[in-house]
């Protein structure tokens, strides 16, 4: 008898409870409405409130909690993990091939990354269709699209919080990390295949609770649930507090899974010098989520209590200023945690596409782990106009100091480039976008360090404008060039580069063109978390609100096209069609089962070029 | 072929997968990455109980249920340990039991926090009362999830005894167990002592 679920076989069934007529998705569904019913039901006969509702801040709280588990019984956590886990025998099987292994529990990492970008990508999309009625509203100068303003901040809230925890610090990490990881590393699996397969499915059920979030009231703190301010609104922030748990409780399981694996699991001869870019990256954004993310947990738990005991902790009478602290301990690092994975990327693909030798390897590496290092040490800068003058100074200094390490990361692509015969394609165009674009962000970064200045811009949409281009400048620009740098090893297909480069170049001037407006209209006096503004910023509103509309009609174009060329592109006629030297260039494209038939034995650096390089890997059978 | 050393193992005896003495080394080396990422929120809470109410106990606070927990706790953690040098052994009627013993050591301290957090004979509005709580709350989720890991424990050894090697899973337990202990007994210091 066996506790491990086994795969599918031409005769093999499931007998557990994916067996039935409901799609496990839909029973999830149906299951996390009984939990949630069955505990809502409970607290309230046990804990009513003076008006006997059925749904109580508590009940709601416990249902919730109820709903979770429901949804994730159904979803496989009960077959393949809690009956085995007891000595029963696992009554579970996972399917090898088709679509719906996609939408049911699996332990193979590279189904779970794919997972990990469908639903990623559905709370980007989500998220950005948010975005577009915040917009709406924004092409006038009074409420029309809104009939109140907490409507609109609530809209606002939605949209940062699912961008920031569903999107940007999960597709990268989860999505690409969990897939490509094991393979560059040289392993066949990851180090907890089971914990991580149900990672997984806390991330849609946490963004679901956000979007779902307005049932229970406005929220108006946008994505940070600032306390005491949360505790003024209405009920809504109880949803934005417990699915951000969900969605973090996600991101700290594959940080822990990516953190072993990439200890653990090397291939023989992948000494640390030689560890890919890439997984520099993971590592350096995994130790920081291990560390960050426990402490923001217990933060939105803190929170939560205020909100529904209450209980004083940050209110007049307690330490208002202490949700702050604790939020940005976490928040600053989380943004790093959104882009070191971006620069990681960048050293990745231009040594390929430019056929040179990654230059000053080891000062990129160093420049991924000092800024991890440094994230830790530059929080108060979203909070200068809280505090004293020789508090500020320290942070401004690190925040300042920060854009070296920044720095190494452009300087060794700089190095690369030079003298060589780059590939303008459209991966490697996009990391050029996407390295043109984080620097204006990041050069907007020294402005809002520097305290005086800071004092004149925060909370306007300066600020707004710098943190968009840091993260879809940056972040999101560079995976749009990994999809489609790696779609081949993905899909086994292979897209038409002018396609390609169409969606880049219309995503980057339509971006540019929205935000580079926001530092003016900033600068003019445009502020934050407003449905309405004075007359005379109207009009400049009106057309970034336009712009903002193609950039979303670009990004829709990307994402239908890349699943167009993965269903119907033309098959890559080579598993290596860049040429590319890491280890998952060695694999299938794609790879169904194991990566490795034979174990790989690294001999070589993956980042030299050149005519003489000896080879680098060795297949043992 | 396994692809890397991870999926490497010894075939004992009755054809039972072993785990070998390097990968119980990285076994333990990861969960131990695990359990300090699950000792942050504990810091996160000592954080906000000194910024908040600095190093005041209140009197309320009953001392003689923090201290029987705390010593309970302590000796479940030897329990354990026997449970796991049991198994070594090959004793399986003396791992049931030390399980059993842990858990039921356990229990009575799930409780005995839990009653202190329900009952709060200490105000919970106020700056020490509200650290009191859910700090007591914090350190309970933790038992109540050592306790099902031990349970799951116990159920496994008894159907597989001899059909799966356990080793790890006990020593997981252990660290785990162990891990919960010791959050449990700086908890109580920083709120009933210091």
């Amino acid at each position: 008898m066996s506790t491990v679920p086994a795969f599918e076989t031409p005769t093999g069934t499931n007998t557990g409870l994916s067996k039935g007529i409901l799609a496990p998705m839909l029973r999830g569904v149906l299951w996390a409405a009984v939990g949630f019913l069955a505990l809502n039901t409970l607290v309230t006969l046990v804990h009513p409130n003076v008006v006997h509702s059925f749904v109580t801040q508590v009940s709601a709280t416990f249902g919730w909690i109820g709903a979770l588990v429901g949804w994730m019984f159904a979803m496989g956590a009960w077959d393949a993990v809690i009956r085995p886990s007891f000595g029963f025998a696992a009554n579970w099987t996972e399917r090898a091939t088709g679509w719906r292994k996609y939408f049911e529990y699996s332990t193979d990492h590279k189904v779970i990354g794919i997972q990990y970008l469908i639903f990623s990508l559905g709370g980007f999309l989500l998220a950005g269709l948010a975005a577009m009625f915040m917009r709406l509203q924004l092409m006038v100068d009074h409420m029309w699209f809104y009939q109140f303003p907490n409507a609109y901040l609530t809209t606002v809230g939605i949209h940062g919080t699912v961008m920031m925890f569903s999107f940007g610090t999960v597709i990268m990490v989860g999505g690409l990390g969990n897939y490509f990881i094991p393979m560059m590393i040289g392993s066949n699996k990851s180090a907890f295949p089971r914990l991580s397969g149900l990672s997984v499915w806390f991330l849609p059920f946490g963004y679901m609770t956000v979007i779902m979030s307005p049932l229970l009231g406005a929220w108006t703190t946008g994505w940070r649930g600032y306390q005491p301010l949360a505790s003024q609104d209405g009920n809504g922030i109880i949803f934005y507090y417990l699915g951000v748990f969900a969605m973090l409780l996600s991101s700290l399981i594959v940080a822990l899974n990516l953190t072993s694996t990439i200890i653990f699991n090397r291939a023989p001869g992948l000494r640390w010098s030689r560890l890919p870019m890439f997984a520099w990256g993971m590592l350096t954004v995994s130790i920081l989520n291990i560390i960050w993310v426990p402490e923001i947990l217990m933060t939105f738990i803190l929170g939560l209590l205020a909100h529904i005991v209450p209980l004083p902790f940050f209110t007049a009478v307690g330490s208002p200023l202490t949700y702050l602290e604790l939020f940005w301990l976490f928040g600053h690092p989380e943004v790093y945690i959104v882009v070191v994975p971006a620069f990681a990327m960048w050293q990745e693909i231009i040594p390929v596409m430019s056929r040179k030798s990654l230059f000053a390897r080891q000062w990129g590496i160093m420049g991924l782990i000092f800024v991890m290092l440094l994230s830790g040490m530059v929080w108060a800068h979203h909070m200068f106009p809280t505090m004293q003058n020789k508090e500020i100074l320290p942070f401004s200094f690190f925040t300042e100091m920060i854009s070296i390490p920044t720095g190494f990361s452009y300087l060794a692509i700089l190095g690369t480039l030079w003298n060589s015969k780059m590939r303008l394609n459209t991966p490697s165009i996009l990391v050029l976008m996407s390295m043109f674009n984080f620097l204006i962000g990041g050069l907007t970064g020294l402005f809002l360090a520097d305290p005086a200045v800071n004092f004149q811009i925060h909370d306007t949409f300066f600020v707004v404008g710098h943190f968009h281009y840091t993260i879809i400048g940056g972040m999101l620009f560079t995976f749009m060039a990994a999809m489609y740098y790696w779609l081949p090893k993905l899909s086994g297909r292979m897209y038409n580069d002018k396609w390609g480069m169409i969606g880049a170049v219309w995503v980057f001037l339509a971006f540019n063109a929205t935000f580079i407006q926001f530092f003016i209209v900033g600068l003019r006096g445009m502020n934050r978390w407003v449905p309405v503004y004075p007359q005379y910023l109207q009009t400049m509103n009106f057309e970034i609100s336009i712009f903002a509309f193609l950039l979303g009609a670009g990004f829709l174009y990307n994402v239908i096209y890349v699943i167009w060329v993965w269903n119907r592109g033309s098959v890559v006629n080579a598993e290596n069609p860049w040429n590319g030297k890491t280890l998952e260039w060695y694999t299938a494209s794609p790879t169904i089962g194991d990566n490795f038939k034979e174990t790989p034995r690294v001999v070589g650096g993956f980042y030299d070029y050149g005519d003489d390089v000896p080879k680098h890997v060795v297949l043992e059978g | 072929m396994a692809a890397n050393i991870s999926q490497a193992g010894s075939v004992a005896d009755g054809g039972v997968k072993q785990i070998t003495p390097a990968e119980n080394r990285k076994y333990r080396a990861a969960f131990a990455i695990v359990m300090m990422s699950m000792a942050m929120p504990f810091l996160t809470l000592l954080n906000v109980r000194y910024i908040l109410a600095g190093g005041y106990v209140s009197p309320e606070a009953n001392q003689v249920i923090g201290l029987i927990a705390a010593l309970l706790m302590i000796i479940s953690a030897g329990t354990i340990g026997s449970a796991v040098k049991a198994y070594k052994q090959g004793n399986a009627a003396k791992v049931q039991r030390n399980i059993f013993w842990t858990f039921g050591l356990g229990l009575v301290s799930f409780v005995l926090i839990g009653f202190q957090m329900v009952n709060h004979s200490v105000d919970i509005v106020t700056h020490y009362g509200e650290t009191f709580v859910t700090t007591l709350g914090a350190v309970d989720v933790y038992v109540l999830i050592g306790l099902i890991v031990l349970l799951a424990l116990r159920s496994r050894v008894i159907r597989l005894w001899g059909a799966a090697d356990h080793s790890w899973g006990m020593q997981s337990n252990a660290m785990f167990w162990r891990f919960v202990v010791v959050v449990w007994l700086v908890m109580y210091v920083q709120l009933y002592l210091l």
